[in-house]
């Protein structure tokens, strides 16, 4: 009785949790933050879906400036009728600008809030996100996902290797890895994916090109998804991605050598000639396959230590293949390390036609 | 102050006094046959064979003496009763005895001609219908409701013990169980619990199942009681106690498990994967109908995060112009569900299916209509209702409907949290209790594994070769049919 009684005390005495009716809140989709002219400040724009029946809606957005993002959220929170909740943000874009000056304090106010998922998507944005957000996606941008589907799709089903809040935060508080992000630019009537953004601490020192996005998803990580251009002198062709796998292999005589080793297998898809069926045209594309991304992953590593980061996160594979890992030595070595790659490609397949 | 002493006195004087009076309402009449005199109530016996059996025969001998007539009376089951007290005349005239009196003795002879009355007919189940399988219900008449156990029982090992209870209407109640089965802890446990009752009237078992339930405070039935002679008979078989009472369609057994609630006697006739297909669907439906309305006033409150994208729109713009906060708008439509049961329940069939109709339709739209629910609410509500009534045992589904209401209560306090509150206490107290002292929610916990093949899915019967563990039975082993013999081995 006793026991019942305090239960029910504890029920009643106890206000409700503060409440969050889903008609009464402004739900926000995405975020972006601009680079203020003002010194020390920042610019943010939400967009928010106003419904009007099941079928029609509308996507608002509204701009403030602080200089912190909590600050630009009280701001923006004295326009709006319902307050501002961020639980269903989806993404969240930071301008060039912005992301060569520094995005700390704006990822420590996100990071902070727990209502904020860390399966959403980060992007650096070659315009001002705002111009990016608040430009007219007729069609597309209905219900406030446009971005968000077209990163997630591009990850799932094509060369953009899986990036989100929680793998930049995780490479960001990373000893021997740096982040990266998704690299967008405005497009007529699109938004598109330009490559990476290559960060530094929480600074953009610089980008990897579309083209190379298959190559770098190679390298950081298995994958089951992508596509590969490829074109000699005599023909051309697609090959489609079935499996990649990565290995690390290291050396440590006579030097410090690691070696990369990836294993992919594919599907021809486009090839201009027709030649196809013969095992030995098959094994000579492949070789070509196999020197070209040698010969460009080879180059985005000597751009990663020329940059002294490490996106691939090879610092932290050595570390943990490595007794007695020193951390000094590694930062001032990475820079000279001796890296290399090799790839080798399995055409398993050349299309139904052969 | 006289006027009171006098009541004070005259209700000790009542109090005091041990002799009864004999019944006013038994009729003594002179026989007009020597000088026999008979005692009797009339609505009690059957006149008409009281005439053709008795009185002839008392004509033909009529200088017969008291106990020579005793033993000479064709009747069989007479009393003899040597100068018996006023309480046994009453009683036994009560019980439908005429009495019999030599105005020269005050000895008396019991002669039973008990009125029979016409009893209602053996029907079809109407609860526990099912489409195959037998389709006799228990009636009124505990002897006819024995007949049908027996009659599917025919071994010498069902023992039937009788109680009487119920210190005013004296209801008869038969204990029955399979005595090289049952466990003697569950049948004197059982018994006990019977015979301690005081009460003075017992009109139904449901009286009896309330009284004798381990924990009386709980929202939950301890002992299942079905229309079903069928079960009753698989239930004793399979090592349970079971009781029925005089004047109840209901046999009553236990120890039951929580599993057992959500298993319709039809499983048994149909196969085994159709059988373990509805079973699994049952407790889907018991889980969603508990769950459903909280876990959407928890999630549209305080989490709307939870919410897909694709069903934003769709929840934000059915619930954009209800003035209410969610958990007023879930328990407004809970209890328009439950006023719809209830009015159908206590009207005749045909108007209750009109109301339902009515009901359901009318102002589940209308509400909807009006801005006072949002229509998903109104499909969640409907649904829940729905998954309760799938629950075969009454009892079971009603505490399922309630059990929802504290549960959207919480959830609209503290959100997902008080609803996983909420079913940590209901599975504390599901632990905590017991059906005649067995776990109640045994083969789960404690674990039984070998008891699953007839739990939450029904494996076919070759599998099925022992009796739950958790009823302790003195007969492990269902009998071996499986074992395999060649055909000359057979007789």
């Amino acid at each position: 009785m006793k026991k019942s009684l305090v239960l029910l005390l504890a029920v009643v005495l106890s206000s409700c949790a503060p409440k969050e009716v889903l008609d009464d809140i402004t739900i926000v989709k995405s975020i972006g933050f601009d680079l203020h002219p003002k010194k020390d400040h920042i610019t943010g724009t939400i967009l928010f879906p106003i419904f009007i029946n099941e079928e029609t809606f509308k996507i608002n957005h509204l701009t403030a400036t602080g200089e912190t993002a909590r600050e630009v959220a009280l701001e923006l929170n004295e326009m709006t009728a319902k307050p501002i909740f961020a639980g269903k943000v989806n993404t969240i874009m930071f301008s060039q600008k912005l992301a060569e000056k520094g995005i700390l304090e704006t990822i420590d106010t996100l990071q902070r809030d727990p209502g904020i998922g860390r399966a959403i998507f980060l992007a650096v944005t070659k315009e001002d996100a705002k111009k990016i957000m608040t430009h007219n996606f007729e069609l597309t941008n209905t219900d406030g996902n446009y971005f968000s589907h077209m990163i997630e799709q591009n990850e799932h089903f094509s060369n953009l290797p899986r990036l989100n809040f929680h793998t930049f935060l995780y490479a960001y508080y990373h000893n021997n890895m740096d982040a990266v992000l998704p690299y967008l630019t405005l497009k007529k009537n699109a938004v598109k994916i330009k490559g990476l953004a290559l960060f530094k601490g929480d600074k953009m020192v610089g980008t990897v090109h579309e083209q190379q996005l298959l190559t770098f998803k190679t390298l950081i990580e298995p994958t089951k998804e992508g596509s590969y251009q490829f074109a000699t002198r005599s023909y051309r062709g697609n090959l489609e991605v079935l499996k990649s796998k990565i290995h690390y292999k290291l050396f440590q005589k006579p030097h410090h050598h690691v070696l990369l080793e990836v294993n992919v297998k594919g599907r021809l898809n486009e090839y201009t000639k027709m030649d196809a069926g013969d095992p030995k045209v098959i094994k000579s594309i492949e070789k070509n396959i196999e020197a070209d991304l040698e010969k460009e992953s080879m180059k985005l590593i000597r751009k990663f230590q020329r940059l002294n980061i490490d996106p691939l996160g090879i610092g932290e594979n050595v570390r943990a293949r490595t007794r007695a890992f020193n951390q000094k030595e590694w930062k001032r070595d990475y820079k000279d390390l001796k890296i290399s790659v090799d790839y080798s490609v399995e055409i398993t397949e050349a299309g139904i036609a052969q | 102050m006289n006027f009171l002493k006098s009541i004070l006195t005259a209700k000790s004087a009542q109090k005091g006094s041990k002799e009864t009076s004999l019944d006013t309402n038994i009729l003594w009449e002179e026989t007009g046959i020597s000088d026999w005199k008979t005692g009797y109530i009339q609505t009690l016996i059957n006149l008409e064979r009281f005439d053709q059996e008795v009185l002839p025969f008392l004509q033909k001998n009529q200088s017969l003496s008291i106990s020579e007539m005793f033993q000479q009376l064709p009747i069989t089951n007479k009393k003899w009763c040597k100068n018996p007290d006023n309480q046994t005349i009453n009683e036994l005239i009560l019980q439908g005895n005429i009495a019999l009196v030599k105005r020269s003795s005050k000895d008396m002879i019991f002669v039973p001609i008990r009125k029979e009355q016409s009893l209602r007919q053996i029907s079809v189940p109407e609860v526990e219908f099912s489409v195959i399988g037998p389709k006799e219900g228990f009636i009124e008449d505990i002897d006819t409701n024995l007949l049908l156990i027996q009659k599917r029982l025919p071994t010498s090992s069902l023992q039937i013990d009788f109680l009487e209870i119920g210190t005013r209407t004296k209801s008869k109640v038969a204990i029955l169980y399979l005595k090289d089965v049952a466990d003697e802890e569950n049948v004197n446990t059982m018994k006990q619990r019977l015979s301690e009752i005081e009460y003075d009237h017992i009109l139904d078992s449901s009286y009896l199942v309330q009284m004798i339930e381990d924990n009386k405070m709980s929202i939950f039935p301890q002992f299942i009681d079905t229309e079903r002679p069928d079960r009753v008979v698989a239930a004793l078989v399979e090592g349970k106690v079971a009781f029925l009472t005089n004047g109840s369609p209901h046999g009553t057994y236990g120890p039951v498990s929580l599993v057992e609630f959500f298993a319709a006697f039809d499983d048994y006739f149909l196969s085994w994967h159709i059988a373990s297909l509805f079973r699994i669907m049952r407790i889907f439906a018991v889980i969603f109908s508990i769950f459903a309305t909280p876990l959407y006033v928890a999630v549209i409150t305080y989490h709307p995060e939870l919410i897909p994208d694709d069903l934003m729109s769709t929840l934000t713009t059915s619930r954009t112009d209800i003035p209410f906060p969610p958990v007023l708008e879930a328990l407004f439509l809970e209890l328009t569900i439950e006023l719809l049961r209830e009015a159908g329940a206590r009207l005749p069939t045909k108007v209750g299916q009109t109301i339902g109709i009515v009901g359901g339709i009318v102002i589940g739209t209308a509400s909807v209509d009006a801005g006072l629910t949002s229509n998903v609410l109104l499909i969640l509500v409907a649904l829940s209702a729905l998954a309760s009534f799938t629950t075969p045992v009454y009892r079971m589904s009603n505490s399922i409907r309630i059990v929802r209401f504290p549960m959207i209560i919480l959830s609209g306090i503290w959100g997902l949290l008080s609803v996983a509150l909420g079913l940590m206490t209901i599975l504390t107290h599901l632990l905590a209790l017991t059906s005649l002292g067995r776990p109640y929610l045994a083969p789960i916990y404690p674990p039984r594994i070998k008891d699953w093949k007839d739990s939450f899915i029904r494996l076919p019967f070759f599998t099925q070769k022992e009796r739950p563990k958790q009823l302790r039975v003195k007969e492990k082993e269902k009998i071996n049919w499986w074992k395999k013999r060649d055909i000359d081995e057979f007789d």
